[in-house]
């Protein structure tokens, strides 16, 4: 992989991996969709620009995915907003566990199953829930994982067992059928 | 992807749940996010969006004219100090000007009693200078 890539290399590079660039920075954003599209914005401009600068020394969707969850830190710097946003995913992640026996609609079901594993990750520790992001929506290796984190792959892989662990203890053992 | 096929065995569960997750993420397009990219990148001409790859080369070019600048400035600097200041003759000269004090503070520490000149017999040059011996017309035979 080249080290100087030319704008338009960049931009079908940043449109090939743009949804699951998108899946990232909704997890770095606390599932906001909003705040994920500003992130996204930011990272693009970020890349485009020349402010961040792919060096060819890993893939680039991991290199992307680092730029973005490092922006991301960034916005949430300046505004909390993805934490009220995720303490109302944990309610609303609530109400749907106690109704969930009353709608058996496999449509809705499915998607309170998402609402559900979405207000199960925001208890996660940060590093449990990008790993477990990383590695199960990203399809990455945890060593690929690591790498968007910036820890060691040992530090990854912990976080990975541990992370798994206390997902399924707080979805409960139906997660398993 | 070793590594991530071993540690996936037996998670299926979870990735069936992340799978529903991502089926369910509503992308926005993405010439959207990025045209809106371009125009935050134009409201803050400080960052200078990169044209065609070209922004790295003129970076370094901009770069390099300020180091030859800087090098430049530095080389004129060392030769005008050079041409004015002429440090080897000014060394010389504050060696001799050191080397005089010193001698003045020699002599002028040097004192002599009132009645020395008393002591300057006739003949006393001999008492104080060394004989040369074995040296013919030395007086030493």
């Amino acid at each position: 992989m080249p080290a100087e890539l030319t704008r338009e290399e960049l931009e079908a590079l940043l449109e090939r991996h743009h949804a699951a660039s998108f899946g990232w920075a909704m997890s770095c954003s606390g599932w906001n969709d909003a705040d994920a599209e500003d992130v996204l914005q930011t990272t693009y401009m970020k890349v485009v620009s020349g402010r961040a600068r792919f060096g060819g020394r890993s893939a680039f969707r991991t290199w992307l995915f680092g730029v973005i969850r490092q922006t991301a830190r960034e916005h949430a710097r300046r505004d909390r907003s993805h934490a009220k946003r995720a303490e109302l995913l944990a309610l609303e992640a609530a109400a749907t566990a106690s109704r969930s026996g009353d709608d058996p609609a496999a449509g809705v079901e499915a998607a309170d199953r998402s609402r559900t594993l979405l207000a199960a990750l925001t208890q996660l520790p940060d590093r449990q829930r990008e790993v477990l992001h990383l590695v199960f929506y990203q399809d990455l290796s945890i060593r690929e994982a690591a790498e968007v984190m910036e820890v060691s792959l040992g530090s990854a892989r912990v976080h990975y067992e541990r992370g798994k662990a206390r997902l399924r203890s707080i979805l409960g053992s139906g997660s398993h059928d | 992807m070793t590594d991530a096929k071993l540690t996936h065995a037996g998670d299926d569960d979870l990735r069936a749940r992340f799978g529903e997750l991502r089926a369910e993420a509503r992308t926005p397009s993405f010439e959207s996010v990025l045209e809106r990219a371009a125009a935050a990148a134009r409201e803050q001409p400080a960052l200078g969006v990169v044209h065609g790859g070209a922004g790295s080369r003129r970076r370094v070019l901009k770069v390099g004219a300020w180091a030859s600048a800087a090098l430049a400035a530095t080389l004129a600097g060392l030769l005008l100090f050079d041409g004015d200041f002429t440090p080897g003759s000014n060394a010389d000269e504050q060696f001799t000007e050191l080397v005089a004090a010193y001698s003045q503070d020699m002599s002028a520490g040097a004192w002599r009693s009132p009645t020395s000149g008393l002591l300057d017999v006739p003949g006393m040059e001999l008492v104080r200078g060394m004989p040369l011996l074995g040296l013919p017309g030395a007086g030493g035979r």
